[in-house]
C-alpha cells in the first residue's frame, strides 16, 4: 500500500540523500518524493509516497527520525491528513474538438496556461484519484504530454515539534562540568 | 556501525575546485560512506571545520554510539582561518532520550517481581554504555539468570554465579532452554538479533518482553516489546533497583519459590550439557587450545579475534570478568579484525596481555599489519588456530550441503617462524597437545609480539549450534553419529 510520510529537515547538501538512502537500502521503490524550503530558509518539507507493506512502516519512521539532519517524520497515511498533487499537461487538439476540451477542463478545475492553434497547456490540481481521472479523460481527446508534481501532503493535527536545545561545548562545555561537580 | 561501535574518521578529499571532475584519486567518499556510518560530513570551506570536528565527536560517542566520517577536502587541509571557539553546536534533530519513562520503569519493576521465571537478556548495550555495575545490581537484586550476547560478554562476569552464558546458534545448551523456557525477559542493550533468536516465532514464547535501548528504532524491531524503556541503561538500571527495592518495602519480600524451582531447572540445564572443552592426546582440539588461553588469562586478558570457528570457541570457553576485554566484529562478522583491533586494544592498554586469537583465514588478511605491530613495538600474542580450512564455512558445507567442499581448503600457511623473523620478532608452530601450554607460556614470556601458530584437529565442529531458522531450543548438541546398522 502507497504510504504518504512528511518529513521536516535541515536544508543541508546530502540531506535528500539520506533519505532516499534509507528507502533503497531495502528495497523500496518511491512513487514520488517532494521537497521545498519551509517558511524558514534552514528547513525543508519533503513529502515521500512509497508503496511499503504495513509491518515496515514503523520501522522505517523510526529510520527517519533517527537522522542527524531529519527534525521530525510523519506518517500521515492513517491520520487526517489533506494530499495533492498538481500536473501540467499539454493537450494536442484539432479544431473541433477544443470546446470540448476547454469544458472538461472547466469541470476539473483546471486552468488554461497555454494556448496554441496546436492545442492547449493546462494546469490542475487536486487529489491524486482525481488527476488520474483528468489524464484519463483528456486522453480520449488526443496525444497529451503530462508532468505531474507529485504528493505533497499535509497533517491537520498538529503534531508538537521536539527540538534538541544547543549542545555546549568546547570551553563552554569544560566551564558547565565543572559546574556540575560543584 | 552495528556494533555501535564510536570511531571519528577523517577521510582526505581532493581540492574544492576539482570535486566532480574525476579529478586523480577523487571518491565519492561522502556518498560511499552514507549507508555504513551513523552521520557523515564533507567540509568544503575551513570556516566549518571546527563546528563540523564537535559535532562529529558529539554524535560518534553519545546516544546509541556509531561511526561519523568527516570527508575534508584538501584546501581545507591546507587553508588558514581565525578560529573562533566553539561553545555550542546545533543539532536540532539528533534526539538522544537518556532517562527512561518513569511510569513504565516502574511497571517494569512490578513485572520482575511477579515473574515466576525471569530471565536477563544482556547484550552491548551494557559495555558500551559501561553499565556493568548496575547490570550485576540488577541481577543480584531480582537474582535472576543471565546470558550476555557475543557482544556483551564481560557486560557480567563470567564467574559471576547467576551468569549462564552466551546465548543464541553457538549458544550453550542452558542458555537456550533458559531463553526459551522463560516467562519474562529482560532484554537490555540488545537487538534481537537473528544469531540469537533463531526462528523468531519460535524464540523465547513464553516470555514477556521488557526491552531496555538508548535506540527507539530497536524497540519492537525484531520481536514485540511488551514493555519498552528507551533509556540509557546507565540511568534506567539504578532507577529500577530502586523501584524494585520500594515495591518490596511495600509488599515485604516473600520467599519466592518458583524462582528456586526456576533455578533448579536452569541448572539442571547447565550440568545436563554443560559448555566444556573437548581433548585429545594425539591432537590439539581447537577447544584445548581455548581451555589453555582460559587458564592464562583468568578473566582478565584481552582477547581479540576475526570472525568463524575459533571466535565461537573463545567465547565459549574464555571468561570475560569484566567489560571490554572480549572484542570482536559480531553484526558484520569481518574476517582479519583480530589482528587490528589487537593493535588498538595494546596501545590502548600497554601494560595488559592481549591475545588476538585468528584462524588461519583471517590472519592471511591482515598480514600488513605485522608491520605496524612491529613498528610500534607492541606485544600483542597472536594465537592463530590453525585448521587448514576456513572452518565455519567448511562446517556449513559439511552439515548443510553435503559436505561438497568449494574454496575452504587453506594449504599454505607460512612458516611463522620465518614470517615473524621476517618483520624481527618471534613466531613457532605446535602440533603437539603436550607441547600447547609451554609453547603459550613461551610466547608470554617473549618480550615482544608473538606468532604461535597451532595446528589443531581440521575438521573439529562448534557445537552446540542451532540450524540457521531453527527455533533455538532445537540445538544439535554433537556431531551426528551414524546409526548403527542391525
Amino acid at each position: 500500500m502507497v504510504q504518504i510520510i512528511s518529513l521536516l529537515m535541515e536544508n543541508k547538501a546530502g540531506a535528500l540523500m539520506r533519505v532516499t538512502g534509507l528507502l533503497t537500502a531495502r528495497g523500496y521503490n518511491i512513487d514520488s518524493l517532494t521537497v521545498a524550503r519551509t517558511l524558514d530558509p534552514g528547513l525543508s518539507r519533503m513529502t515521500i509516497a512509497v508503496e511499503i507493506e504495513p509491518q515496515g512502516r514503523r520501522q522505517l519512521i523510526k529510520q527517519m527520525n533517527k537522522l542527524i539532519n531529519v527534525l521530525q517524520a510523519t506518517d500521515l497515511t492513517d491520520g487526517p491528513s489533506v494530499t495533492r498533487e498538481m500536473v501540467l499537461m499539454r493537450v494536442r487538439a484539432a479544431q473541433e474538438s477544443r470546446t470540448a476540451i476547454l469544458k472538461e477542463a472547466e469541470i476539473f478545475g483546471a486552468r488554461v496556461v497555454d494556448s496554441t492553434i496546436e492545442g492547449f497547456a493546462l494546469e490542475a490540481t487536486g487529489d491524486i484519484e482525481k488527476l488520474d481521472e483528468f489524464i484519463n479523460i483528456m486522453q480520449s481527446y488526443g496525444e497529451i504530454e503530462v508532468t505531474r508534481s507529485g504528493a505533497v501532503a499535509v497533517s491537520l493535527e498538529t503534531k508538537k515539534l521536539r527540538l534538541s536545545p544547543p549542545i555546549p561545548c568546547g570551553e563552554a562545555m569544560m566551564a558547565e562540568d565543572k559546574n556540575g561537580v560543584v | 556501525m552495528m556494533d555501535s561501535i564510536p570511531i571519528v574518521a577523517l577521510t582526505g578529499q581532493v581540492s574544492t575546485k576539482l570535486i566532480g571532475t574525476d579529478a586523480f584519486q577523487e571518491a565519492d567518499t561522502f556518498g560511499i560512506t552514507r549507508s555504513a556510518t551513523k552521520h557523515n560530513y564533507l567540509v568544503k570551506n575551513v570556516k566549518d571545520l571546527p563546528a563540523v570536528i564537535h559535532e562529529a565527536f558529539y554524535i560518534a560517542a553519545s546516544g546509541r554510539p556509531g561511526p561519523v566520517l568527516v570527508d575534508v577536502t584538501k584546501d581545507v587541509f591546507m587553508g588558514n582561518a581565525h578560529y573562533e571557539p566553539v561553545n555550542a553546536i546545533h543539532l536540532p534533530g539528533y534526539k538522544v532520550y537518556t532517562e527512561g519513562h518513569t511510569g513504565q520503569i516502574r511497571r517494569a519493576a512490578q513485572m520482575m517481581l511477579e515473574a515466576e521465571r525471569p530471565m536477563v537478556y544482556a547484550g552491548g548495550g551494557i559495555v558500551l554504555g559501561n553499565a556493568h555495575e548496575e547490570l550485576r545490581a540488577l541481577v543480584e537484586l531480582i537474582d535472576a539468570p543471565t546470558v550476555c550476547t557475543l557482544m556483551g560478554l564481560g557486560g557480567l562476569p563470567s564467574d559471576h554465579p547467576n551468569f549462564i552464558s552466551m546465548p543464541g546458534m553457538h549458544g550453550s545448551y542452558a542458555a537456550n532452554m533458559a531463553m526459551s523456557g522463560a516467562d519474562l525477559l529482560i532484554a537490555l542493550g540488545v537487538r534481537f538479533d537473528d544469531r540469537v533468536t533463531g526462528r523468531l516465532a519460535a524464540f523465547a514464547p513464553h516470555a514477556k518482553i521488557i526491552h531496555v535501548d538508548i535506540d527507539p528504532a530497536e524497540i519492537s524491531k525484531n520481536r514485540n516489546a511488551d514493555l519498552p524503556i528507551v533509556g540509557d541503561l546507565k540511568r534506567v538500571l539504578p532507577k529500577l533497583c530502586a523501584n524494585i527495592q520500594e515495591i518490596r518495602n511495600e509488599t515485604g519480600n516473600p520467599e519466592r519459590s518458583s524462582l528456586k524451582r526456576w533455578w533448579k531447572q536452569v541448572r539442571d540445564w547447565k550440568e545436563e550439557h554443560p559448555l566444556k572443552p573437548v581433548f585429545s592426546t594425539s591432537e590439539i582440539k581447537p577447544q584445548h587450545l581455548m581451555a589453555e588461553i582460559d587458564r592464562i588469562s583468568q578473566g582478565k586478558a584481552i582477547i581479540t579475534t576475526d570472525v568463524g570457528q575459533h571466535q565461537m570457541w573463545a567465547a565459549q570457553l574464555i571468561r570475560y570478568n569484566a567489560p571490554r576485554l572480549w572484542i570482536n566484529s559480531g553484526g558484520l562478522g569481518s574476517m582479519g579484525f583480530g589482528l587490528p583491533s589487537a593493535i588498538g586494544a595494546q596501545f590502548a592498554n600497554p601494560d595488559q596481555l592481549v591475545f588476538s586469537i585468528v584462524g588461519d583465514g583471517g590472519f592471511q588478511m591482515s598480514l600488513p599489519e605485522l608491520a605496524t605491530l612491529m613498528n610500534y613495538g607492541l606485544p600483542v600474542k597472536i594465537i592463530v588456530m590453525n585448521n587448514g580450512y576456513l572452518g565455519m564455512v567448511r562446517q556449513w558445507q559439511e552439515l548443510f550441503y553435503n559436505n561438497r567442499l568449494c574454496s575452504v581448503t587453506l594449504d599454505s600457511f607460512p612458516e611463522p617462524a620465518q614470517l615473524a623473523g621476517a618483520y624481527g620478532f618471534k613466531g613457532r608452530t605446535v602440533e603437539h597437545p603436550s607441547e600447547l601450554a609451554d609453547a603459550l607460556q613461551e610466547a608470554i614470556e617473549y618480550n615482544g609480539p608473538y606468532l604461535l601458530n597451532v595446528r589443531v584437529t581440521p575438521t573439529e565442529n562448534v557445537y552446540p549450534m542451532v540450524p540457521a531458522g531453527g527455533a533455538i531450543n532445537e540445538m544439535v548438541l554433537g556431531p551426528v553419529q551414524p546409526t548403527p546398522v542391525a
